[in-house]
């Protein structure tokens, strides 16, 4: 067998005369000598010709050349196009926000119902003489700074004020409201004494009802001698602990919640004394106007009890059917259920007004925490790993709460702009090539 | 085509008459229907009317023709989802029917890749350089395809094996002794 001069490509180039001129000749040249190749080449010359077997018919006589106002009217159609993908990406998009909107406004969006009429005060540690004089200048209602008052009304009066180095509203839109406690307040300031009971007795005067609520925080030094003064405190002014929690830990200062109730005309006198048992970080006072509710409940009770003295005179001169009587017993039934449930509102409201409720939180003064043990380096690895994948899965929900908030918004805007990419991408490569 | 890029229509009507044979040839062997190869030969002039003015001088016009051919039969290929198919009733033009089918199938059975080089060199009459700018290959490839091409459809078509050859052909295509 002799040596191969050419490549086996070369003789299918060489048969579609692909080859240059002087490589054509060297193919044939080779051809003449090579009987082997010469036989590949009759293959492939073979495979041609069987090839050739299948031909197709001409182009009918129906295809016309078209017309060249149809090719120019396209780029017409391409806007056309466009704007009609505009158009359903918007009536889509329209849809999409017709079907979601509502149901933001009723779940996320949807308007707090009016709370209950409620007035309001906290009352904050003074920051110092000068900035209480600068208030008391703004006429804003102010008490006596260092709280004592010079005069204490005797302990009959009904509802006290707090009396405290400073106060400020929580919220300026209420601001109007809180001005009606504030000034009535600032009325016994003006007497050079913010004394208990005046707010209630002006209450009293106004045929209202009000109840008193305070929160307090104090941070004590000695805490369970302080806490047990506490619970005197309320006991020598008739009063109750309605609630009490603490806690304790290693690293975190003693701290107690207590939520006790005390009679409203010592609510003055308690509230002194809690403030001494150490420095005050925090005090609230809210107040709540119920006579509107005592009104409406007293007037129901007056039409339930007269309902019932209807009823019972009915049973009394009854000539009905059975049916009749008994419907009427249970009707009775039900409206002296009423009447109890009515009365169990009205001593509550009674009992809310009567009592006032003192929140208040008992913190240790902060001492220097205990240092804990050196942690070895195993721990520190297993707490980095532990960390390590509690960020890696709050990533992952991250990105899920990510999609499932935005994914709607992204998808769409994403649509729009592959649509207009489309649109675009032809003019816009063509102009850059230009 | 620059006249006719230039405005004038006539030359459409030229370009037309001269290139409308071979698009529906080439459009009929793959695909099946007669009306539909012919509404796609038509696309295929009007995307040339629409598209006469990115049309450049460097671009042969048979290449930008066969160019814009295949991409219309990509695209019906790709409407249908079909998987690059040859047509199941071969176009009637004569010869043995047995032999046709034969061919067909043997066709049917290469690579999409060297299938087109074989439609495009065997039936369109394309050379090497305009077979590798319409599929946008190297030259190189478009040799070696065509000659692995012609080789498998010798087998299929009744030939001698490639191994029984005389000579054997690696997989790169080459004799063991060039």
């Amino acid at each position: 067998m002799g040596k191969h001069f050419v490549e086996a490509e070369e003789l299918q180039a060489y048969l579609d005369r692909e080859l240059a001129p002087a490589r054509q000749v060297e193919v044939e040249r080779h051809l003449a000598e090579c009987r082997e190749c010469a036989a590949l080449v009759a293959d492939l010359k073979r495979v041609s010709e069987t090839l050739q077997q299948w031909q197709v018919e001409r182009a009918p006589a129906s295809l016309r050349p078209p017309a060249i106002e149809a090719g120019e009217a396209a780029p017409r159609w391409r806007w056309k196009r466009l704007t009609l993908a505009l158009a359903g990406t918007g009536a889509v998009a329209l849809l999409a926000l017709w079907i979601t909107v509502p149901d933001l406004l009723k779940s996320g969006l949807q308007i707090e119902p009016m709370p209950e009429p409620k007035r309001e005060v906290i009352i904050m540690p003074a920051p110092g003489p000068a900035a209480s004089e600068g208030r008391a200048e703004e006429q804003e209602p102010q008490f006596a700074a260092g709280g004592a008052p010079t005069k204490t009304p005797p302990a009959a009066e009904p509802a006290p004020p707090p009396a405290s180095p400073a106060y400020e509203s929580r919220n300026e839109g209420r601001r109007s409201r809180e001005r009606v406690v504030a000034e009535e307040a600032l009325s016994s300031a003006d007497q050079a004494a913010p004394t208990a009971g005046v707010m209630a007795d002006k209450a009293a005067t106004a045929g209202r009802m009000i109840a008193y609520q305070v929160t307090m925080t104090v941070e004590v030094k000695e805490f369970e001698a302080k806490k047990q003064r506490l619970l005197a405190v309320v006991e020598e002014a008739g009063g109750y602990v309605a609630q009490a929690e603490s806690a304790e830990t290693p690293t975190q200062p003693q701290r107690a919640v207590l939520t006790v109730r005390v009679p409203v005309a010592q609510l003055n006198p308690v509230l002194e004394e809690l403030r001494k048992l150490g420095r005050v970080t925090r005090e609230q006072l809210t107040t709540e106007e119920v006579t509107e509710q005592v009104v409406d409940l007293e007037a129901r009770l007056r039409n339930a009890r007269a309902s019932e003295q209807r009823l019972i005179a009915v049973l009394n001169n009854r000539t009905g059917k059975v049916g009749d009587i008994l419907e009427v017993e249970r009707e009775i039934a039900r409206t002296r259920q009423g009447i109890e449930r009515m009365d169990a509102q009205r001593e509550n409201l009674r009992r809310r007004v009567e009592l006032a409720t003192i929140h208040i939180t008992l913190v240790e003064e902060f001492q220097a925490q205990l240092q804990p043990a050196p942690v070895g380096t195993r721990t520190r690895l297993r707490n980095a790993f532990v960390e390590g994948y509690e960020s890696f899965i709050g990533m992952l929900l991250g990105f899920v709460f990510f999609l499932a908030r935005y994914g709607l918004t992204l998808l769409f805007w994403l649509g729009l702009l592959w649509l207009g990419w489309r649109a675009m991408r032809r003019p816009v490569l063509r102009f850059l090539q230009t | 085509m620059l006249a006719f890029k230039r405005g004038e229509a006539p030359a459409f009507g030229e370009l037309f008459a001269r290139y409308k044979d071979a698009i529906y040839g080439y459009v009929r062997r793959r695909v099946n229907d007669p009306s539909r190869a012919e509404e796609i030969t038509q696309d295929v002039f009007l995307a040339l009317v629409q598209h006469r003015n990115g049309y450049e001088v460097e671009a042969k016009f048979r290449i930008y023709l066969y160019r814009i051919a295949l991409n219309r039969i990509v695209s019906e290929h790709r409407k249908k989802k079909e998987e690059d198919p040859l047509p199941v009733n071969p176009a009637a033009g004569g010869g043995d029917a047995a032999l046709v089918q034969q061919v067909r199938e043997a066709l049917g059975r290469l690579e999409a890749e060297q299938r087109e080089i074989v439609l495009l060199r065997e039936y369109q009459g394309l050379s090497y350089q305009e077979i590798a700018e319409v599929l946008q290959v190297p030259l190189g490839t478009v040799r070696s395809r065509l000659f692995r091409a012609k080789l498998a459809l010798r087998d299929l078509l009744g030939g001698r094996p490639v191994r029984q050859a005389g000579r054997p052909v690696s997989a790169a295509g080459k004799s063991e002794g060039a």
